[in-house]
Formats: structure tokens, C-alpha cells, sequence
């Protein structure tokens, strides 16, 4: 019988970057243009189906924070690992992402992360640049553009955080 | 702490549990649902099966259990009914109950301030980025223009400042076009010139030449008239076109320019003299009804006059004596 596992992820990043919107994307393959901001934390189950294994991702969506000292950062608790976003049109969500992490690491130690430069389908609008992802690369970190609009990204994303979330 | 009166402390336990909709489970050490009662079907919760395994059941319990402390709290919880609640984690012995109270009221209306709050940011960060972005295209059209004026100040070296006047300033168009008027074209050029420069260096030649070219076309500027473009040692301009007094004056301007011409020269012989070099000069002008067209290959464009006119002109200037003829 293949085994079954439960994984609590956690979403983190500044506001309106599209949390919410990966997991809805992720969760039920839809995307919604209107934005709706997450209040406290929106939790929802995926299952993932690795072949040897089966994995239960309990995602907790939690409420970007305009100011990340005000993030609960007891809501990490008990994580296997995190899914960073930031927002690839307003290049200081990506300090926030990374500071974020900084904190994670700091109270949690190191967990398997992804980290994703959302809304790559608004190419006129995108501020991050070619160097700057690849300097992240070169750090040894996990970074992949991602659009909840088109699910450029998503799948692959959440499936490589189960298979290292669960090893 | 004082206690309420007990009617009053049964009121409000009534109000919590109806108001909040309260729901608890019961946990055991080895994570089993031990108990579990209140409003679950709020929260979605009424299927839960008691001597089971809790996380498996409650998903959103997953890496909370066991309790590291005696008492937790994870406020605002979106579960799959869509209604939020407050979860409260109570360490009871070796048994945890979790609370559940309903705060979707309070959820929608934080969101509801949220939501303003941030779309307020997130149109001040779009008008911070808009104007880097204007800035940024700024500094590209000032860079842009630095070019521009650049290359029209080189160009200039090779029209005659009215030419460039009126084209750059938008009077006239780089077009093929041909306009009628009555010009005086002027032609001059250096007697024995062919002979001259077989005594001297190349070097000096283009010394004397350049000297010569700039002295006269000088003078050809300070009386009005349109400098057509240099032939070897010959210098044709023109009166009359893109400015013109009218064709009375500009042929006594072109002959004030003649005249002036011819003293500079006189001045600049004594001095190439002392150098070596000697020079004199012939010149000719007609006024006559010319046309003056912008003439235009695919990569060039010149305005200019049709070269019959100082042809004509220039066999005029050949038949008159070396030095000072008019």
C-alpha cells in the first residue's frame, strides 16, 4: 500500500503578490482577476501523488503583511517547508520575500522553500531582472517565475516542494 | 477576580456559545480524537469519527500537535466551510482541547479595511514606479537629444547656415521639390590654381584652401548669401534663396561681397606671399531666373541650384583677367 503523508505548507509574502491566487490556481485550477486580501491565514488541502508516495499539502495561505513585523511567524509552526512569493512588477516584494526567510531560518532553521516571481504573464510590467534571478541561482536558491493567470510554474513548483518537503 | 453573578455568567456563556458558535475537540497524547461537540457542522467538522486518529480528520491541525506550550492560539483560520475561526489550543494534563469560535464577522470587516488600505499602497507604489519610468524615458530623450544635437552640429559644418537654419528649425522640409525664383549666383575661383598647387605640398594646399574657403564663405555669410558648395579651388553661392530683399538687393549684396572678397584676398596674398604661396582670384555672378531644388538620391539629399547656371557663369569668370575682375 502506498504511503501517505501530510505536509503543512506555508505561503509567505508581502501583500497582493498572489498568494492566494497560486493556491486557488494550485487547488482548483482557476484564477480569479479580482483581488481579495487574505485576513489571518486560508487553509486548504492537495493532494500529490509522488509514486512511491502520496502526499497531503496542508497549505496555509497567510495574510501578506505590508510591514513584515507584524507576520505571525508562530503560524510557521509545525511547517515542512514554504513557498516564498514575490510579486516580479514591484521589486521590493522581493526584499520582503527574502527578508522573510531570513526570519524563518532564523526561528525555524532551514526548511525546503520555493521561491516564486509571480505574475510572469505581465511581461510589459516585469521589474526583476535576468542578473538578479540568476545571482538568487547562484545562492542556491530555488527561483522560478509564476503566473496564477496562465499556472506557468505552479504545479512544478508546489511538486518539487512535495518530493523535498517529504524525503 | 470577582466573579459575575451566576445568572449573568450563564447569559454570557449562552451568548458566546450561540453568538461564536463554539465547537471543541478532544485530543489525547497519541493524537486521537477523544471528544469533539458544539456547532462542528459550522466549520465542517460534523463528520469527525471519535477514536480516530484527529489529524488525519482535521487537516488544519497537521504540525500544531502536539503542544509545545500550554496554551496556543492561531487567530482568523479559514477552514474548507468558508466560515473563519479563532482556534484556541487549551493543554489539559496529557489531553489538548481545541476551541473553535467563529469570527467571520470580524474577518470580513478587517478585510474590508485592509482591502482599502492596501489598494491605497498599491496605487501609491504604481505612481512611484510610473514616475521612475518617466524619469528613466527623460533621461533616454535627453540622451536622445544630446545625440541629436551632436550630429546636426556636425552636419552643419556641411550646409550653409541658412540651409541648415531653415531645414532644423522647420521652415523647410527634406523633400524633392523644385521652386522657381529669380537668384543671383555668384561663382569664383583661384587663377592658376592647377599650376599653384604643383609647387606646394598636399599639406599646404589644404592649408591654403582652407584658409581661403573659410575667409570667403565668412564674407559670403555676413552679406546674406547661400554658400552652394565649394568645386575644388571654385566657390559657389548663390543670393536670393532660402532668404532673399528682393533681386535688386540681393544683387548689390552679392557685389558688396565681391568687392569684399576681393580686399580679403589682397590681404591674404601679402601674408601667403611672405609664406611662399600667391594667389588671386576671378569671379562672375549672374542674376537670372534659376531654380533652386532639393536634389535627392536615395541616400543623400542637397539643396542646391541646376549645374547649367554656374557653368555658364564660371566660362564668364574664364574670359576676364586673373586678378581682380569684375
Amino acid at each position: 500500500m502506498t504511503p501517505v503523508l501530510q505536509k503543512k505548507i506555508c505561503m509567505l509574502g508581502g501583500f497582493s503578490v498572489g498568494k492566494t491566487s497560486l493556491v486557488k490556481r494550485y487547488v482548483q485550477s482557476i484564477f480569479s482577476e479580482t483581488y481579495l486580501t487574505t485576513v489571518g491565514v486560508k487553509i486548504d488541502k492537495k493532494t500529490v501523488d509522488l509514486s512511491d508516495r502520496i502526499v497531503n499539502l496542508i497549505l496555509w495561505d497567510l495574510a501578506g503583511e505590508d510591514d513584515i513585523n507584524t507576520f505571525r511567524m508562530t503560524n510557521m509552526r509545525g511547517a515542512a517547508g514554504y513557498v516564498l512569493v514575490a510579486d516580479g512588477t514591484r521589486p521590493p516584494t522581493l526584499d520582503v520575500a527574502l527578508s522573510l526567510r531570513q526570519r524563518v531560518e532564523t526561528e525555524y532553521g532551514p526548511l525546503p522553500f520555493v521561491l516564486l516571481l509571480n505574475k510572469s504573464d505581465l511581461k510589459e510590467e516585469w521589474a526583476i531582472g535576468d542578473a538578479e534571478v540568476e545571482g538568487l541561482r547562484r545562492n542556491g536558491l530555488w527561483v522560478q517565475p509564476s503566473s496564477a493567470r496562465t499556472g506557468e510554474g505552479v504545479e512544478a513548483a508546489f511538486k518539487d516542494l512535495a518530493v523535498r518537503a517529504s524525503s | 477576580m470577582e466573579v459575575l453573578p451566576a445568572s449573568l455568567a450563564e447569559r454570557l456563556r449562552e451568548l458566546t456559545y450561540n453568538e461564536r458558535a463554539v465547537a471543541y475537540l478532544h485530543v489525547d497524547a497519541a493524537l486521537t480524537l477523544m471528544g469533539a461537540d458544539g456547532h462542528l457542522d459550522n466549520y465542517g467538522l460534523a463528520a469527525v469519527r471519535l477514536g480516530e486518529p484527529v489529524v488525519e480528520q482535521v487537516y488544519f491541525l497537521e504540525g500544531l500537535l502536539p503542544l509545545e506550550e500550554s496554551s496556543y492560539f492561531v487567530p482568523s483560520v479559514e477552514l474548507d466551510s468558508g466560515r473563519a475561526a479563532d482556534l484556541h489550543f487549551h493543554q489539559d494534563g496529557a489531553t489538548v482541547w481545541v476551541v473553535l469560535l467563529d469570527v467571520t464577522a470580524a474577518r470580513d470587516a478587517a478585510r474590508q479595511m485592509q482591502q482599502k488600505a492596501y489598494e491605497m499602497t498599491l496605487l501609491q507604489e504604481k505612481e512611484v514606479q510610473l514616475n521612475r519610468r518617466l524619469e528613466s524615458l527623460n533621461r533616454d530623450l535627453e540622451a536622445a537629444n544630446d545625440f541629436l544635437v551632436t550630429i546636426s552640429t556636425k552636419i552643419s559644418h556641411y550646409l550653409a547656415p541658412q540651409i541648415y537654419k531653415s531645414i532644423f528649425s522647420g521652415q523647410k522640409d527634406v523633400a524633392i521639390h523644385t521652386e522657381r525664383k529669380e537668384l543671383t549666383i555668384f561663382f569664383s575661383d583661384i587663377k592658376d590654381f592647377t599650376a599653384t598647387t604643383e609647387r606646394l605640398q598636399p599639406e599646404e594646399i589644404t592649408f591654403l584652401l582652407n584658409e581661403y574657403f573659410t575667409e570667403m564663405s565668412t564674407i559670403a555669410l555676413k552679406h546674406g548669401g547661400t554658400v552652394d558648395k565649394f568645386i575644388g579651388d571654385a566657390l559657389i553661392s548663390f543670393f536670393g534663396d532660402p532668404e532673399t530683399k528682393g533681386t535688386v538687393e540681393d544683387a548689390r549684396a552679392c557685389i558688396n561681397m565681391a568687392t569684399e572678397m576681393q580686399s580679403r584676398l589682397a590681404e591674404l596674398n601679402v601674408k601667403w606671399r611672405s609664406a611662399g604661396k600667391n594667389s588671386r582670384s576671378a569671379c562672375a555672378w549672374a542674376s537670372t531666373p534659376a531654380s533652386a531644388t532639393s536634389a535627392t538620391s536615395a541616400a543623400l539629399t542637397a539643396w542646391t541650384i541646376p549645374p547649367s547656371v554656374p557653368r555658364l557663369i564660371s566660362r564668364r569668370v574664364s574670359s576676364r583677367s586673373p586678378s581682380l575682375d569684375i
